[in-house]
């Protein structure tokens, strides 16, 4: 997965939710995230047409570097997920891994 | 005579244990099954999705893509973070690119045994 290269416009919304759970764990409050979430995404709207091959360069870089800047040094992380409380400690396996065909969801 | 008085009271005062079944998404036990049940999973997520404001007032089902709803990848981005929000998960980035509908997003956490 590493290895593969990724597309523009993935690069560019990997970044953007990135940066949105960056203002999300600086936000104290809902309306607060919502209001800079809601100019991140008017940039991001404005800029999205742009064909010029050179705007684009900086335009990408320059989220980059909001995204950079932005990072949480302590960032909400679920239970589940790399580096929460309960990554790889021992989770009983899903029962749709263990035995797909006996399922409750299926029946 | 605290026997007698003790069954009096009893009688009467009696407290009775019932569960509200009024609950839309029912009761979970702790030694249950944890994971969420489709219908609920469907119903918070066609929830969220339509509480996304470029999507007011277009109706919105579990089969819609987000393409019908006039979405881009931006904005699919957002209800995907309101949806990580919503079910207290994370979705990985290589998901994510994959979620291109409700049905999708729904089959995801279906898949997530950690989904609250």
């Amino acid at each position: 997965m590493s290895n593969q290269v990724l597309t523009h416009s993935q690069r560019v919304v990997r970044l953007y939710r990135k940066s949105l759970k960056n203002i999300r764990d600086y936000s104290e409050d809902y309306d607060m995230f919502l209001k800079n979430a809601q100019d991140l995404r008017s940039t991001i709207k404005e800029r999205a047409n742009e064909t010029d091959q050179f705007l684009i360069k900086k335009y990408v870089k320059e989220l980059e570097k909001f995204e950079n800047f932005y990072q949480h040094p302590d960032p909400y992380t679920p239970c589940d997920a790399v580096n929460g409380s309960k990554w790889q400690r021992n989770i009983p396996p899903p029962l749709w891994a263990v035995n797909p065909y006996n399922h409750v969801l299926d029946k | 005579m605290i026997r007698s008085t003790f069954s009096a009271i009893s009688k009467f005062a009696q407290p009775t244990f019932t569960l509200q079944a009024s609950t839309t998404y029912g009761v979970r036990y702790f030694g249950g099954d944890a994971r969420l049940g489709e219908k609920e999973i469907t119903e918070r997520v066609v929830d969220v999705v339509s509480k996304y404001d470029k999507v007011a007032g277009k109706s919105v089902s579990p089969n819609s893509t987000f393409k019908e709803l006039g979405l881009d990848s931006l904005d699919s981005a957002d209800i995907l973070v309101a949806v990580e929000e919503e079910f207290g998960i994370e979705i990985p980035d290589e998901e994510a690119d994959k979620i291109t509908s409700c049905l999708q997003t729904i089959d995801y956490i279906k898949k997530t045994p950690t989904a609250k």
